[in-house]
Protein backbone atom coordinates (compact mmCIF):
# COMPACT_ATOMS: atom_id res chain seq x y z
CA UNK A 1 0.00 0.00 0.00
CA UNK A 2 1.64 3.64 -1.03
CA UNK A 3 1.01 6.30 1.56
CA UNK A 4 1.27 9.76 0.44
CA UNK A 5 3.52 11.15 2.95
CA UNK A 6 2.79 14.88 2.99
CA UNK A 7 -1.37 13.98 3.09
CA UNK A 8 -0.73 12.18 6.14
CA UNK A 9 1.47 15.37 7.23
CA UNK A 10 -1.42 18.22 6.27
CA UNK A 11 -4.20 15.98 7.30
CA UNK A 12 -2.28 15.62 10.93
CA UNK A 13 -1.31 19.22 11.14
CA UNK A 14 -4.87 20.32 10.43
CA UNK A 15 -6.09 17.75 13.11
CA UNK A 16 -3.66 19.07 15.68
CA UNK A 17 -5.22 22.51 15.00
CA UNK A 18 -8.24 21.50 15.68
CA UNK A 19 -7.54 19.92 18.40
CA UNK A 20 -5.15 23.43 20.26
CA UNK A 21 -8.62 25.61 19.09
CA UNK A 22 -10.76 23.34 20.31
CA UNK A 23 -8.92 22.98 23.76
CA UNK A 24 -8.39 27.28 24.09
CA UNK A 25 -12.14 28.00 23.17
CA UNK A 26 -13.83 25.69 25.68
CA UNK A 27 -14.67 25.47 28.20
CA UNK A 28 -17.05 26.86 30.25
CA UNK A 29 -17.27 25.20 33.76
CA UNK A 30 -20.81 24.78 34.43
CA UNK A 31 -21.25 26.36 38.23
CA UNK A 32 -24.74 25.93 37.81
CA UNK A 33 -26.20 23.71 41.02
CA UNK A 34 -27.77 20.53 40.78
CA UNK A 35 -30.47 19.03 42.59
CA UNK A 36 -31.16 15.41 42.41
CA UNK A 37 -34.92 14.75 42.62
CA UNK A 38 -36.75 11.55 42.97
CA UNK A 39 -40.44 10.48 43.25
CA UNK A 40 -41.08 9.93 46.93
CA UNK A 41 -42.14 6.23 46.31
CA UNK A 42 -38.20 4.97 46.18
CA UNK A 43 -36.75 3.88 48.69
CA UNK A 44 -33.41 5.28 48.25
CA UNK A 45 -32.31 8.59 49.73
CA UNK A 46 -29.01 8.53 47.50
CA UNK A 47 -27.63 7.83 44.84
CA UNK A 48 -23.71 7.19 43.52
CA UNK A 49 -22.33 8.90 40.56
CA UNK A 50 -22.54 5.37 38.32
CA UNK A 51 -25.82 4.53 38.97
CA UNK A 52 -26.87 8.16 38.19
CA UNK A 53 -25.25 7.95 35.02
CA UNK A 54 -26.15 4.30 34.17
CA UNK A 55 -29.93 5.77 34.94
CA UNK A 56 -29.68 8.59 32.66
CA UNK A 57 -28.04 6.57 29.86
CA UNK A 58 -30.75 3.71 29.83
CA UNK A 59 -28.29 1.12 31.71
CA UNK A 60 -29.74 1.08 34.71
CA UNK A 61 -33.52 0.29 34.23
CA UNK A 62 -34.90 -0.06 38.05
CA UNK A 63 -34.58 1.07 41.36
CA UNK A 64 -33.34 -1.03 44.26
CA UNK A 65 -37.09 -2.56 45.01
CA UNK A 66 -37.44 -3.16 40.89
CA UNK A 67 -39.61 -0.44 39.87
CA UNK A 68 -39.16 1.09 36.52
CA UNK A 69 -36.77 4.27 36.19
CA UNK A 70 -38.68 7.09 35.03
CA UNK A 71 -36.12 9.88 33.75
CA UNK A 72 -36.91 13.34 32.61
CA UNK A 73 -34.94 15.91 30.85
CA UNK A 74 -34.37 19.38 31.54
CA UNK A 75 -33.19 20.20 27.97
CA UNK A 76 -31.53 23.73 26.70
CA UNK A 77 -31.03 24.60 29.80
CA UNK A 78 -27.70 25.86 32.00
CA UNK A 79 -29.09 23.29 34.23
CA UNK A 80 -29.32 20.62 31.70
CA UNK A 81 -25.85 21.30 30.27
CA UNK A 82 -24.24 21.45 33.52
CA UNK A 83 -25.82 18.30 34.61
CA UNK A 84 -24.55 16.18 31.41
CA UNK A 85 -21.28 17.99 32.08
CA UNK A 86 -20.87 16.97 35.87
CA UNK A 87 -22.24 13.29 35.60
CA UNK A 88 -22.82 11.95 32.58
CA UNK A 89 -19.87 13.32 31.23
CA UNK A 90 -21.39 14.37 27.73
CA UNK A 91 -22.05 17.94 26.06
CA UNK A 92 -25.77 18.41 25.11
CA UNK A 93 -25.28 17.13 21.28
CA UNK A 94 -23.79 14.21 22.24
CA UNK A 95 -26.29 13.05 24.72
CA UNK A 96 -29.08 14.01 22.22
CA UNK A 97 -27.51 11.81 19.88
CA UNK A 98 -27.07 8.97 22.33
CA UNK A 99 -30.54 8.34 22.41
CA UNK A 100 -31.54 8.77 19.31
CA UNK A 101 -29.12 5.91 18.53
CA UNK A 102 -31.02 3.55 21.28
CA UNK A 103 -34.20 4.75 19.50
CA UNK A 104 -33.62 4.09 16.31
CA UNK A 105 -31.74 0.58 16.82
CA UNK A 106 -34.88 -0.08 18.80
CA UNK A 107 -32.73 -0.39 22.13
CA UNK A 108 -34.87 2.30 23.92
CA UNK A 109 -37.43 4.88 23.75
CA UNK A 110 -36.69 8.62 24.60
CA UNK A 111 -36.60 9.72 27.69
CA UNK A 112 -39.79 12.06 28.63
CA UNK A 113 -37.99 15.86 28.35
CA UNK A 114 -39.13 19.40 28.71
CA UNK A 115 -37.68 22.84 29.20
CA UNK A 116 -39.71 23.54 31.91
CA UNK A 117 -38.31 23.30 35.79
CA UNK A 118 -41.72 23.60 36.97
CA UNK A 119 -42.91 20.82 34.31
CA UNK A 120 -39.96 18.64 35.98
CA UNK A 121 -41.06 18.80 39.56
CA UNK A 122 -44.27 18.10 38.43
CA UNK A 123 -43.78 15.12 36.68
CA UNK A 124 -41.11 13.73 38.94
CA UNK A 125 -44.08 14.23 42.04
CA UNK A 126 -46.78 12.72 39.90
CA UNK A 127 -44.51 9.72 38.49
CA UNK A 128 -43.78 6.46 40.26
CA UNK A 129 -40.42 5.95 39.58
CA UNK A 130 -39.57 8.94 38.56
CA UNK A 131 -36.20 10.60 38.68
CA UNK A 132 -35.07 14.18 37.41
CA UNK A 133 -32.89 17.49 37.70
CA UNK A 134 -33.40 20.86 38.65
CA UNK A 135 -31.84 24.20 39.58
CA UNK A 136 -32.59 24.90 43.04
CA UNK A 137 -33.63 22.67 45.84
CA UNK A 138 -37.46 22.69 45.51
CA UNK A 139 -39.67 24.91 48.17
CA UNK A 140 -41.59 22.06 49.92
CA UNK A 141 -41.38 18.12 49.87
CA UNK A 142 -43.53 16.77 47.40
CA UNK A 143 -40.51 14.85 45.97
CA UNK A 144 -37.21 13.38 47.51
CA UNK A 145 -33.99 14.99 47.12
CA UNK A 146 -30.84 12.14 46.14
CA UNK A 147 -27.86 12.77 47.84
CA UNK A 148 -24.77 11.96 45.28
CA UNK A 149 -22.16 9.78 46.53
CA UNK A 150 -18.58 8.77 45.04
CA UNK B 1 -46.76 1.33 -4.96
CA UNK B 2 -45.16 0.47 -1.44
CA UNK B 3 -42.52 3.07 -1.69
CA UNK B 4 -45.19 6.00 -3.08
CA UNK B 5 -47.97 4.79 -0.37
CA UNK B 6 -45.06 5.33 2.75
CA UNK B 7 -43.60 8.66 0.95
CA UNK B 8 -47.33 9.71 0.88
CA UNK B 9 -48.28 8.67 4.59
CA UNK B 10 -44.87 10.03 6.06
CA UNK B 11 -45.48 13.49 4.15
CA UNK B 12 -49.28 13.81 5.00
CA UNK B 13 -48.88 13.28 8.34
CA UNK B 14 -46.33 16.11 8.15
CA UNK B 15 -48.55 18.49 6.03
CA UNK B 16 -51.48 17.79 8.43
CA UNK B 17 -49.74 18.35 11.74
CA UNK B 18 -48.15 21.09 10.38
CA UNK B 19 -45.21 20.42 13.33
CA UNK B 20 -42.58 18.57 13.46
CA UNK B 21 -42.76 16.43 16.25
CA UNK B 22 -42.68 12.66 16.72
CA UNK B 23 -46.16 10.68 17.71
CA UNK B 24 -46.05 8.99 21.14
CA UNK B 25 -49.63 7.48 22.67
CA UNK B 26 -49.13 5.65 26.00
CA UNK B 27 -48.07 2.80 24.48
CA UNK B 28 -46.64 3.12 21.40
CA UNK B 29 -43.55 5.43 20.03
CA UNK B 30 -43.81 6.48 16.44
CA UNK B 31 -40.31 8.15 14.79
CA UNK B 32 -38.90 8.48 11.57
CA UNK B 33 -36.86 10.11 9.24
CA UNK B 34 -36.13 10.81 5.96
CA UNK B 35 -32.50 11.57 3.74
CA UNK B 36 -32.09 13.49 0.21
CA UNK B 37 -28.74 13.43 -1.05
CA UNK B 38 -26.73 14.66 -4.35
CA UNK B 39 -23.74 12.91 -5.86
CA UNK B 40 -21.12 13.77 -8.01
CA UNK B 41 -18.06 12.61 -9.66
CA UNK B 42 -15.25 13.60 -11.58
CA UNK B 43 -14.26 9.83 -12.98
CA UNK B 44 -16.05 7.16 -12.67
CA UNK B 45 -19.32 6.34 -11.35
CA UNK B 46 -19.50 5.38 -7.25
CA UNK B 47 -22.04 3.32 -6.79
CA UNK B 48 -24.94 5.08 -9.18
CA UNK B 49 -24.00 7.37 -12.76
CA UNK B 50 -22.40 10.17 -10.51
CA UNK B 51 -20.53 11.20 -13.51
CA UNK B 52 -23.42 12.86 -14.62
CA UNK B 53 -24.31 14.01 -11.27
CA UNK B 54 -27.51 11.92 -9.65
CA UNK B 55 -30.39 12.39 -7.11
CA UNK B 56 -30.64 8.57 -6.98
CA UNK B 57 -29.37 8.78 -3.33
CA UNK B 58 -31.95 8.64 -0.54
CA UNK B 59 -32.84 6.82 2.70
CA UNK B 60 -36.33 6.92 4.41
CA UNK B 61 -37.48 5.04 7.78
CA UNK B 62 -40.23 4.79 10.29
CA UNK B 63 -40.36 2.84 13.55
CA UNK B 64 -42.32 1.52 15.95
CA UNK B 65 -41.62 0.63 19.33
CA UNK B 66 -43.98 -0.39 22.14
CA UNK B 67 -42.35 -0.53 25.38
CA UNK B 68 -44.16 -2.69 28.04
CA UNK B 69 -41.98 -1.47 30.98
CA UNK B 70 -38.26 -0.79 31.24
CA UNK B 71 -36.79 -4.19 30.67
CA UNK B 72 -39.51 -5.34 27.83
CA UNK B 73 -40.24 -3.62 24.32
CA UNK B 74 -41.20 -4.65 21.06
CA UNK B 75 -40.50 -2.51 18.09
CA UNK B 76 -40.00 -2.57 14.34
CA UNK B 77 -38.31 -0.52 11.81
CA UNK B 78 -39.39 0.06 7.98
CA UNK B 79 -37.04 1.30 5.51
CA UNK B 80 -36.23 2.36 1.93
CA UNK B 81 -32.92 3.13 0.33
CA UNK B 82 -31.67 3.79 -2.81
CA UNK B 83 -28.52 4.41 -4.27
CA UNK B 84 -27.74 3.12 -7.82
CA UNK B 85 -28.58 -0.44 -8.60
CA UNK B 86 -28.95 -0.84 -4.48
CA UNK B 87 -32.08 -0.66 -2.81
CA UNK B 88 -34.33 1.24 -5.53
CA UNK B 89 -36.85 2.30 -2.72
CA UNK B 90 -37.73 -0.90 -1.86
CA UNK B 91 -39.32 -1.18 1.86
CA UNK B 92 -37.65 -3.55 4.17
CA UNK B 93 -37.94 -4.57 7.61
CA UNK B 94 -35.03 -2.98 8.88
CA UNK B 95 -35.69 -4.20 11.92
CA UNK B 96 -38.33 -6.32 14.33
CA UNK B 97 -37.37 -7.48 17.73
CA UNK B 98 -38.67 -8.51 21.23
CA UNK B 99 -35.79 -7.12 23.73
CA UNK B 100 -36.33 -9.11 27.65
CA UNK B 101 -33.52 -7.34 30.49
CA UNK B 102 -33.58 -10.24 32.99
CA UNK B 103 -30.67 -8.74 34.67
CA UNK B 104 -28.53 -5.81 33.63
CA UNK B 105 -25.36 -8.38 33.03
CA UNK B 106 -28.77 -10.71 31.16
CA UNK B 107 -31.09 -9.51 28.27
CA UNK B 108 -31.96 -11.56 25.24
CA UNK B 109 -33.42 -9.68 21.86
CA UNK B 110 -34.90 -12.55 19.23
CA UNK B 111 -36.24 -11.46 15.82
CA UNK B 112 -34.58 -9.19 13.23
CA UNK B 113 -31.54 -7.57 15.12
CA UNK B 114 -28.69 -4.67 14.00
CA UNK B 115 -25.37 -6.20 13.28
CA UNK B 116 -23.32 -4.54 16.10
CA UNK B 117 -19.89 -5.24 13.82
CA UNK B 118 -18.14 -1.80 14.67
CA UNK B 119 -18.88 1.84 15.81
CA UNK B 120 -21.56 2.72 13.30
CA UNK B 121 -22.93 -0.47 11.41
CA UNK B 122 -26.16 -0.42 13.41
CA UNK B 123 -26.99 3.20 13.09
CA UNK B 124 -25.32 3.44 9.16
CA UNK B 125 -28.45 4.09 7.61
CA UNK B 126 -29.69 6.69 10.09
CA UNK B 127 -28.19 9.72 8.15
CA UNK B 128 -28.67 12.27 11.56
CA UNK B 129 -26.93 10.10 13.48
CA UNK B 130 -23.46 10.56 12.18
CA UNK B 131 -21.16 13.33 11.16
CA UNK B 132 -20.65 12.09 7.53
CA UNK B 133 -22.72 11.39 4.57
CA UNK B 134 -20.47 8.67 3.76
CA UNK B 135 -18.47 6.38 6.27
CA UNK B 136 -15.33 5.51 5.44
CA UNK B 137 -15.13 2.73 3.25
CA UNK B 138 -11.89 1.22 4.56
CA UNK B 139 -14.36 -0.24 7.01
CA UNK B 140 -17.69 0.77 5.79
CA UNK B 141 -17.55 -0.50 2.54
CA UNK B 142 -20.71 1.07 1.08
CA UNK B 143 -21.75 -2.04 -1.35
CA UNK B 144 -21.77 -4.35 1.24
CA UNK B 145 -23.96 -2.13 3.43
CA UNK B 146 -27.67 -3.97 3.52
CA UNK B 147 -25.62 -7.36 3.91
CA UNK B 148 -24.18 -6.37 7.04
CA UNK B 149 -26.92 -4.36 7.87
CA UNK B 150 -29.09 -7.16 9.95
CA UNK B 151 -29.54 -11.00 11.05
CA UNK B 152 -32.32 -13.19 12.01
CA UNK B 153 -31.68 -14.70 15.48
CA UNK B 154 -30.97 -14.13 18.55
CA UNK B 155 -28.45 -11.88 20.79
CA UNK B 156 -27.46 -11.85 24.34
CA UNK B 157 -26.37 -9.03 25.73
CA UNK B 158 -25.45 -7.55 29.43
CA UNK B 159 -23.22 -4.91 30.78
CA UNK B 160 -21.21 -5.48 33.91
CA UNK B 161 -21.53 -3.43 37.22
CA UNK B 162 -18.49 -0.56 37.00
CA UNK B 163 -15.28 -1.44 38.54
CA UNK B 164 -11.73 -0.14 38.77
CA UNK B 165 -11.16 -1.08 34.59
CA UNK B 166 -14.46 0.75 34.03
CA UNK B 167 -17.03 -0.63 32.03
CA UNK B 168 -17.76 -3.76 30.19
CA UNK B 169 -20.79 -4.63 27.87
CA UNK B 170 -21.01 -7.59 25.66
CA UNK B 171 -23.13 -9.03 23.17
CA UNK B 172 -23.24 -12.49 21.37
CA UNK B 173 -25.26 -13.08 18.27
CA UNK B 174 -26.36 -16.06 16.41
CA UNK B 175 -28.60 -16.75 13.09
CA UNK B 176 -28.87 -15.86 9.47
CA UNK B 177 -27.23 -12.83 7.33
CA UNK B 178 -29.99 -11.00 5.57
CA UNK B 179 -28.53 -12.18 1.89
CA UNK B 180 -29.98 -11.98 -1.80
CA UNK B 181 -28.69 -12.25 -5.31
CA UNK B 182 -29.46 -8.73 -5.44
CA UNK B 183 -27.43 -7.59 -2.60
CA UNK B 184 -24.30 -5.39 -2.76
CA UNK B 185 -22.12 -7.69 -1.16
CA UNK B 186 -23.01 -10.68 -4.25
CA UNK B 187 -22.69 -7.64 -6.53
CA UNK B 188 -19.22 -7.31 -4.99
CA UNK B 189 -18.22 -10.55 -5.59
CA UNK B 190 -19.59 -10.57 -8.63
CA UNK B 191 -17.11 -7.99 -9.39
CA UNK B 192 -13.87 -9.40 -8.48
CA UNK B 193 -14.20 -11.85 -11.36
CA UNK B 194 -16.38 -9.49 -13.75
CA UNK B 195 -17.30 -10.96 -16.14
CA UNK B 196 -16.65 -14.50 -15.80
CA UNK B 197 -19.68 -15.44 -13.80
CA UNK B 198 -23.21 -14.35 -12.47
CA UNK B 199 -24.57 -15.59 -9.50
CA UNK B 200 -28.31 -17.04 -9.56
CA UNK B 201 -29.13 -18.26 -6.41
CA UNK B 202 -27.91 -18.01 -2.59
CA UNK B 203 -28.59 -20.32 0.30
CA UNK B 204 -27.28 -18.60 3.62
CA UNK B 205 -25.95 -20.97 6.61
CA UNK B 206 -26.46 -19.80 10.21
CA UNK B 207 -23.28 -17.54 11.23
CA UNK B 208 -22.52 -15.75 14.97
CA UNK B 209 -20.61 -12.72 16.07
CA UNK B 210 -19.62 -11.82 19.16
CA UNK B 211 -18.83 -8.20 20.27
CA UNK B 212 -17.10 -6.48 23.84
CA UNK B 213 -17.57 -2.42 24.45
CA UNK B 214 -15.02 -0.99 26.84
CA UNK B 215 -15.56 2.15 28.76
CA UNK B 216 -12.60 2.38 30.94
CA UNK B 217 -11.94 4.99 33.74
CA UNK B 218 -11.39 7.95 31.54
CA UNK B 219 -14.13 9.60 30.53
CA UNK B 220 -14.24 10.32 26.58
CA UNK B 221 -12.79 7.01 25.94
CA UNK B 222 -14.14 3.54 24.28
CA UNK B 223 -13.32 0.40 22.83
CA UNK B 224 -14.41 -2.29 21.20
CA UNK B 225 -13.62 -5.56 19.26
CA UNK B 226 -15.88 -7.86 17.54
CA UNK B 227 -15.37 -11.43 15.63
CA UNK B 228 -17.71 -12.61 13.41
CA UNK B 229 -18.08 -15.75 11.13
CA UNK B 230 -20.82 -16.26 8.27
CA UNK B 231 -21.12 -18.51 5.57
CA UNK B 232 -23.60 -19.09 2.32
CA UNK B 233 -23.83 -21.04 -0.49
CA UNK B 234 -23.86 -19.64 -4.29
CA UNK B 235 -25.43 -20.76 -7.51
CA UNK B 236 -23.23 -19.58 -10.56
CA UNK B 237 -24.01 -18.99 -14.50
CA UNK B 238 -21.12 -18.62 -16.48
CA UNK B 239 -21.04 -15.35 -18.77
CA UNK B 240 -17.62 -16.47 -20.52
CA UNK B 241 -15.57 -19.24 -21.24
CA UNK B 242 -13.22 -19.67 -18.17
CA UNK B 243 -9.29 -20.37 -18.60
CA UNK B 244 -8.65 -23.22 -20.57
CA UNK B 245 -7.70 -26.21 -18.17
CA UNK B 246 -4.61 -27.92 -18.57
CA UNK B 247 -4.65 -30.49 -21.20
CA UNK B 248 -6.40 -34.07 -20.42
CA UNK B 249 -8.68 -32.61 -17.67
CA UNK B 250 -12.38 -31.52 -17.68
CA UNK B 251 -13.77 -28.28 -17.84
CA UNK B 252 -14.04 -27.22 -14.22
CA UNK B 253 -17.70 -26.84 -12.83
CA UNK B 254 -17.97 -23.98 -10.93
CA UNK B 255 -21.77 -23.78 -10.73
CA UNK B 256 -22.23 -24.66 -7.00
CA UNK B 257 -19.40 -22.39 -4.25
CA UNK B 258 -19.27 -22.23 -1.15
CA UNK B 259 -18.07 -18.99 0.85
CA UNK B 260 -16.76 -18.70 4.42
CA UNK B 261 -16.06 -15.44 5.64
CA UNK B 262 -14.27 -14.65 9.10
CA UNK B 263 -14.26 -10.61 10.23
CA UNK B 264 -12.48 -9.00 12.81
CA UNK B 265 -13.06 -6.00 13.66
CA UNK B 266 -11.10 -2.81 16.58
CA UNK B 267 -11.98 0.15 17.51
CA UNK B 268 -11.39 3.32 19.90
CA UNK B 269 -12.90 6.69 19.82
CA UNK B 270 -11.72 9.40 22.56
CA UNK B 271 -13.91 12.78 22.98
CA UNK B 272 -12.97 15.85 24.62
CA UNK B 273 -14.21 19.65 24.56
CA UNK B 274 -16.36 18.88 21.68
CA UNK B 275 -13.75 17.01 19.50
CA UNK B 276 -13.96 13.39 19.13
CA UNK B 277 -11.02 11.11 17.37
CA UNK B 278 -11.90 8.42 16.45
CA UNK B 279 -10.07 4.66 14.65
CA UNK B 280 -11.35 1.33 13.48
CA UNK B 281 -9.94 -1.73 11.62
CA UNK B 282 -11.08 -4.59 9.90
CA UNK B 283 -9.76 -7.97 8.70
CA UNK B 284 -11.56 -10.39 6.72
CA UNK B 285 -10.79 -13.65 6.00
CA UNK B 286 -12.66 -15.39 2.98
CA UNK B 287 -12.51 -18.45 1.90
CA UNK B 288 -14.15 -19.58 -1.96
CA UNK B 289 -14.55 -23.00 -2.56
CA UNK B 290 -16.18 -24.98 -5.81
CA UNK B 291 -17.84 -27.96 -4.37
CA UNK B 292 -18.17 -29.40 -7.63
CA UNK B 293 -14.15 -29.09 -8.58
CA UNK B 294 -12.20 -30.36 -5.78
CA UNK B 295 -9.27 -29.45 -8.04
CA UNK B 296 -9.81 -26.31 -8.62
CA UNK B 297 -7.54 -24.27 -5.62
CA UNK B 298 -9.24 -22.76 -2.63
CA UNK B 299 -9.25 -18.74 -3.59
CA UNK B 300 -8.54 -16.78 -0.39
CA UNK B 301 -8.88 -13.56 -0.23
CA UNK B 302 -7.78 -11.18 2.38
CA UNK B 303 -9.04 -7.55 3.16
CA UNK B 304 -7.84 -5.30 5.35
CA UNK B 305 -9.15 -1.76 5.86
CA UNK B 306 -8.71 0.97 8.53
CA UNK B 307 -9.48 4.85 8.89
CA UNK B 308 -8.31 7.62 11.40
CA UNK B 309 -10.93 10.43 11.74
CA UNK B 310 -11.52 13.60 13.87
CA UNK B 311 -14.52 15.53 14.59
CA UNK B 312 -14.92 19.20 16.09
CA UNK B 313 -18.14 20.61 17.27
CA UNK B 314 -18.21 24.14 17.28
CA UNK B 315 -21.97 24.82 18.55
CA UNK B 316 -25.30 23.52 18.73
CA UNK B 317 -25.60 24.26 14.79
CA UNK B 318 -22.41 23.16 13.19
CA UNK B 319 -19.84 20.50 13.15
CA UNK B 320 -16.99 19.31 10.91
CA UNK B 321 -14.80 16.30 9.99
CA UNK B 322 -12.04 15.00 8.78
CA UNK B 323 -10.67 11.69 7.58
CA UNK B 324 -7.98 9.27 6.06
CA UNK B 325 -9.36 5.87 5.21
CA UNK B 326 -7.21 2.86 3.78
CA UNK B 327 -9.15 -0.25 2.20
CA UNK B 328 -7.12 -3.00 0.45
CA UNK B 329 -8.99 -5.87 -0.55
CA UNK B 330 -6.41 -7.87 -1.56
CA UNK B 331 -2.86 -7.66 0.23
CA UNK B 332 -1.57 -10.77 -0.50
CA UNK B 333 0.76 -10.59 -3.93
CA UNK B 334 -0.77 -14.24 -5.12
CA UNK B 335 -4.22 -13.15 -4.99
CA UNK B 336 -3.44 -9.60 -6.87
CA UNK B 337 -1.85 -11.62 -9.56
CA UNK B 338 -4.69 -14.46 -9.93
CA UNK B 339 -7.28 -11.55 -10.47
CA UNK B 340 -4.67 -9.41 -12.55
CA UNK B 341 -4.61 -13.01 -14.66
CA UNK B 342 -8.09 -13.53 -14.65
CA UNK B 343 -8.99 -10.21 -16.39
CA UNK B 344 -6.64 -10.93 -18.86
CA UNK B 345 -7.48 -13.92 -20.08
CA UNK B 346 -11.55 -12.49 -19.74
CA UNK B 347 -10.09 -9.71 -21.83
CA UNK B 348 -11.73 -7.72 -19.89
CA UNK B 349 -10.24 -3.93 -20.08
CA UNK B 350 -11.98 -2.61 -16.75
CA UNK B 351 -10.32 -4.70 -14.12
CA UNK B 352 -6.94 -4.05 -15.75
CA UNK B 353 -7.52 -0.32 -15.02
CA UNK B 354 -7.93 -0.56 -11.33
CA UNK B 355 -5.80 -1.20 -8.10
CA UNK B 356 -6.75 -3.72 -6.50
CA UNK B 357 -6.90 -1.16 -3.00
CA UNK B 358 -8.47 2.36 -2.10
CA UNK B 359 -7.35 5.58 -0.25
CA UNK B 360 -10.04 7.75 1.10
CA UNK B 361 -9.41 11.62 2.35
CA UNK B 362 -12.45 13.24 3.19
CA UNK B 363 -14.01 16.63 4.68
CA UNK B 364 -17.28 17.26 5.85
CA UNK B 365 -19.41 19.93 7.29
CA UNK B 366 -22.53 19.16 9.18
CA UNK B 367 -25.13 21.94 9.83
CA UNK B 368 -27.97 21.10 11.85
CA UNK B 369 -30.47 23.49 10.83
CA UNK B 370 -32.94 22.75 14.10
CA UNK B 371 -33.88 19.39 16.12
CA UNK B 372 -35.22 17.83 13.35
CA UNK B 373 -33.05 19.29 10.10
CA UNK B 374 -29.94 18.59 9.46
CA UNK B 375 -27.76 19.32 5.84
CA UNK B 376 -24.30 18.56 4.82
CA UNK B 377 -21.54 18.78 2.02
CA UNK B 378 -18.91 17.05 1.88
CA UNK B 379 -16.02 16.18 -0.33
CA UNK B 380 -13.64 12.99 -1.14
CA UNK B 381 -10.83 12.48 -3.17
CA UNK B 382 -10.18 8.84 -3.75
CA UNK B 383 -6.63 7.19 -5.00
CA UNK B 384 -7.21 3.73 -6.39
CA UNK B 385 -10.46 2.25 -6.98
CA UNK B 386 -10.99 -1.17 -5.10
CA UNK B 387 -14.04 0.32 -3.76
CA UNK B 388 -15.98 0.42 -6.87
CA UNK B 389 -18.16 -1.98 -8.26
CA UNK B 390 -16.70 -2.93 -12.17
CA UNK B 391 -20.17 -3.34 -13.44
CA UNK B 392 -20.89 0.17 -12.52
CA UNK B 393 -18.35 1.75 -14.87
CA UNK B 394 -19.97 -0.12 -18.18
CA UNK B 395 -20.15 2.11 -20.39
CA UNK B 396 -18.04 4.86 -19.72
CA UNK B 397 -14.91 6.07 -22.01
CA UNK B 398 -11.40 5.31 -21.16
CA UNK B 399 -11.08 9.24 -20.03
CA UNK B 400 -13.51 9.15 -17.79
CA UNK B 401 -12.55 6.21 -15.70
CA UNK B 402 -9.16 6.77 -13.81
CA UNK B 403 -7.24 6.00 -10.73
CA UNK B 404 -7.79 8.85 -8.72
CA UNK B 405 -10.96 10.99 -8.78
CA UNK B 406 -13.39 12.90 -6.61
CA UNK B 407 -16.86 12.79 -5.05
CA UNK B 408 -18.94 15.27 -3.51
CA UNK B 409 -22.06 14.59 -2.01
CA UNK B 410 -24.40 16.85 0.14
CA UNK B 411 -27.78 15.78 1.99
CA UNK B 412 -30.45 16.79 3.70
CA UNK B 413 -32.33 14.59 6.22
CA UNK B 414 -35.16 15.24 8.55
CA UNK B 415 -36.07 12.91 11.45
CA UNK B 416 -38.80 13.08 14.14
Amino acid sequence: MKIKLHYVIRLTIALVICIIYGSLIFVRTSEAQIVIIANTSISENEISKNDLKDMFLGIKLKWSDSKDVKLIVLKGTETHEAFLKNYIKKRPYQFKNYWKQMLFTGKSVLPKSTESEDAVLEYVEKTEGAIGYISAEPADETVKILIIID
Amino acid sequence: MKKLLLSVTIFLYLVVTCQLFAMESEKVNIHGFIAQGYLQTDKNNFFANTIDGTFQFNELGINFINQFSNDFRIGMQFFARDIGEMGNDDIILDWAYADYRFKRWLGIKAGKVKLPLSFYSDIRDMDHLRTWIFLPQGVYHEIRRDTFATRKGIELCGTTPHTALGLFQYQAQIGILKMSINDGNIRFNESLVYPIYSIIGIEVKPGYLGRINWEPPLDGLRLYVTYSEYEYDIDTVMNVAPPPPPPGQPLPDLSLQKVKDLSLFFGAEYSISGITLTTEYFREDEEQIAINAPDIPIVERLREGWYISGTYRFNDWIETGLYYSIYDPDRESEEYERQLQVAQDTQSPLPLKFKFESTEYCATVRFDINEFWTFKIEAHQFDGTAVLIAQDQEGLSESETDQSYRLLAAKCSFNF
